[in-house]
């Protein structure tokens, strides 16, 4: 599916933003957004949709405030475009963020990296600490808090 | 034209699945017309990686946003409170969390109590044995003792509270507050070959395992081998009547659309606190120029929503909160009972729900600007996924004129029926009794170690009680029902759902509508033979 929407140049571009909107980390030994390019299944129509207004936007921020295409700046010059992304085009930003965390805290990889415990579609389920009734004993000395009515 | 039955049911929700059971063990014909269709559980979203997006579209809980074949639009725009079913074999439950307290013995008397609204015509003790029956066979777990209660057998163990319920316990022991752990119609011992609970999480988007006692689960399945016929597909436009003023039966749309008449001798309407009075309210005729059943001019009046507060903390230390069935853990009944120094009436409930998956957790992270793209965004989310927890406070409306559900003069439902229309408004007294719920939910997270807390109510989507909109009574003139769930009106007419209710009570009405479908099911079962019918 994201060959037949996006050049590969635009799909170069798409691996980059991605990967400064949600970069990797060893230390939460999370892979960066770009993962979800990887699984063509999971991006849904809306995301194609703002992944390419987000694409033209941020083509023209890297021309228009450095007057150099995007695949030429430095790292830190990207990130400076997203930010003004993010100020000029906040509703276009936010939509494009939402889009991509649906498919990155959908993805396998990412889910066995966080804490989530089992993952669809379940087998095993999950536990949880059972509680010490010794907790509730001044609730129940405490006595009948409800109303009699007779 | 089929042949007349002895009984049409109309939905296939909580409660008139529970009617179908309980009158299905007699040797009776007895048909139920559902605008829904049978789920599968095996494509549940919870079986799907992906489960947590379906929350967006096929499962939200607004038909308004859904769109199936099987509901009908809502317009709701005059409400703060958007309405939330499902429409289905199992009607709402399907998505339901399946908290299922009991109304308190006060709930039934709040005029003598509380010089407001009106008393039922039944009390706690009668519906005592019908709670009991309903929670045998709906499967419930949970612990005997509470003190909040006249005492209550519960036949299946506590679901495990987790770090989140014991952390919770330690807040409110903190302050000397109530608390217990839920009633929960949600199994944790294997029963009529049902899965026990696995603590997934995704309760909300239907349990794979069948271990949430959704009624298409526990009643419908015995309903169905002893003969009742469940027509899917089946929407009903209108009840029938003869010259007499007595029910006939019903004309619904088959899944092809076309129009078709069930006769009956008696019919019982289920179809929830805005499909029941919309169903009257259609069900105009020469006899009832206004809808059926509405000669007290009651039917759509004193809708009660129960306004939802909730209250968010953050903790430093890991509880693993995003997992264990979503709204069973724990609830505190501390601010139930009506305080005049409070400065309001009656009271409302605290139900502690877990925390939000994956999804949710960076979604709402992002929103609320407290979790950020790029570097920093990891660190942001780890300090939150599995680290908040969630309290709904469910705040008792009291019956209100203005408050109702009428027939929108333009919106129809694909079969060209009227879409009902909701006007609802919050009163001083919910408004009071939602911002002391949430400053002492507030309190309580952070008597138990909350690093950081969020409020905000009446929660938008969170319509999901339905009730007081064909209430019982005594007198003809200041109610729909009486006390048999019979329609004043029209002697072989019965309604079993929440819309009957009189009061809302300040807990999640489960457990009491389906109670009151067995009571009165119960009455029809031993009255039958001296009924008026056609
Ligand atoms: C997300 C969510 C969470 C909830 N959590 C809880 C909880 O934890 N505890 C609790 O006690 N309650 C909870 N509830 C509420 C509970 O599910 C409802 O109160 C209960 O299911 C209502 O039962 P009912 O029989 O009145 O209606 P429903 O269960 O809504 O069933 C009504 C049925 O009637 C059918 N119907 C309507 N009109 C027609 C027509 N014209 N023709 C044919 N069929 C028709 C509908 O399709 C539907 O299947 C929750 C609800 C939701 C949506
Ligand atoms: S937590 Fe339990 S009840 Fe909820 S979906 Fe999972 S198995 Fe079912």
């Amino acid at each position: 599916m994201k060959e037949e929407r996006f050049s590969s140049e635009q799909l170069q571009i798409l691996y980059d933003i991605l990967g400064l909107i949600i970069p990797s980390s060893d230390e939460y030994l999370k892979p960066s957004a770009s993962i979800i390019l990887e699984d063509s299944a999971s991006l849904a129509e809306e995301f194609i949709l703002l992944a390419n207004s987000a694409l033209h936007k941020i083509q023209e921020l890297s021309i228009l405030s450095l007057n150099n295409d995007w695949g030429k700046l430095e790292n830190e010059e990207k990130i400076g475009v997203i930010n003004l992304f993010q100020k000029k085009e906040n509703r276009l930003f936010t939509n494009f963020c939402l889009c991509i965390i649906n498919a990155y805290y959908t993805n396998a990889l990412v889910l066995k990296a966080i804490n989530t415990k089992s993952i669809p579609p379940f087998p095993e389920g999950n536990q949880l600490k059972e509680f010490d009734y010794l907790m509730l004993e001044n609730v129940f000395l405490k006595g009948e808090i409800y109303r009699k009515t007779e | 034209m089929t042949p007349e039955v002895d009984v049409l049911i109309i939905g296939a929700g909580a409660s008139g699945a529970a009617a179908a059971w309980n009158l299905s063990n007699l040797n009776l014909k007895i048909v139920c017309l559902e605008q829904g269709e049978h789920t599968n559980p095996a494509n549940y979203p919870s079986t799907k990686i992906g489960w947590e997006l379906f929350k967006n579209n096929e499962y939200h809980v607004s038909p308004n946003v859904r769109k199936l074949k099987s509901d009908y639009p809502i317009n709701d725009s005059s409400s703060p409170i958007s309405i939330a079913n499902y429409n289905a074999v199992g009607g709402s439950t399907i998505l339901y969390s399946g908290h299922f307290p009991r109304f308190h013995p006060s709930d039934f008397k709040v005029k003598s109590l509380d010089g407001v609204a009106d008393d039922w015509p039944l009390d706690y003790n009668e519906l005592e044995p019908f709670y009991d029956l309903n929670d045998k066979m709906t499967g419930v777990s949970g612990l005997s003792g509470d003190p909040a209660y006249p005492p209550i057998e519960i036949y299946q163990q506590a679901i495990p509270l987790g770090k989140l319920g014991e952390t919770m316990g330690n807040g409110f022991n903190k302050l000397g507050w109530h608390w217990w752990p839920s009633y929960s119609a949600i199994i944790t011992r294997e029963i009529q070959g049902r899965g026990k609970c696995i603590n997934l999480g995704p309760c909300n988007m239907g349990c794979p395992q069948g271990a949430k006692s959704s009624v298409d689960v526990t009643y419908w399945p015995i309903a169905l081998k002893n003969g009742v016929e469940l027509r899917t597909q089946s929407r009903v436009r209108e009840i029938t009547v003869n010259d007499k003023g007595l029910a006939t039966g019903a004309i619904y749309y088959n899944a092809k659309g076309e129009e078709c008449i069930q006769k009956a001798k008696i019919v019982i309407i289920a179809c929830n606190g805005v499909g029941t009075p919309r169903l009257l309210l259609n069900s105009k005729s020469k006899l009832f120029p206004n809808g059926l059943a509405n000669r007290s001019g009651l039917v759509g009046q004193n809708l009660m929503l129960h306004p939802l507060g909730y209250v968010e903390g953050t903790f430093d230390e890991m509880l693993d909160s995003n997992i264990g069935p979503h709204g069973c853990c724990i609830q505190s009944q501390e601010f139930y009972e009506t305080n005049a120094e409070r400065g309001f009436v009656r009271g409302y409930t605290m139900q502690i729900l877990r925390g939000p998956g994956p999804v949710e957790t960076a979604t709402s992270g992002l929103l609320r600007k407290e979790i950020q793209i790029g570097q920093q965004h990891h660190e942001q989310f780890d300090s939150k996924l599995g680290r908040t927890i969630g309290m709904g406070i469910i705040v008792e409306d009291l019956p209100e004129t203005h408050n109702n559900v009428t027939l929108d003069p333009e919106l129809t439902d694909t079969n060209g029926i009227p879409a009902p229309k909701v006007n609802y408004t919050l009163s001083d007294n919910s408004k009071k009794m939602l911002a002391h719920g949430l400053s002492k939910g507030v309190e309580v997270m952070e008597a138990a170690g909350a690093k950081k807390t969020l409020k905000f109510g009446p929660v938008k989507n969170t319509g999901w009680h339905l009730m007081g909109t064909a209430k019982m009574g005594n007198d003809p003139n200041n109610s729909v029902v009486n006390k048999w769930g019979n329609s004043h009106d029209v002697s072989n007419l019965f309604i079993v759902d929440s819309s009957i209710f009189v009061t809302s009570g300040g807990v999640n009405p489960a457990s009491t509508l389906q109670a009151l479908s067995l009571y009165i099911t119960n009455h029809i079962i031993k009255n039958r033979n001296n009924l008026v019918v056609p």
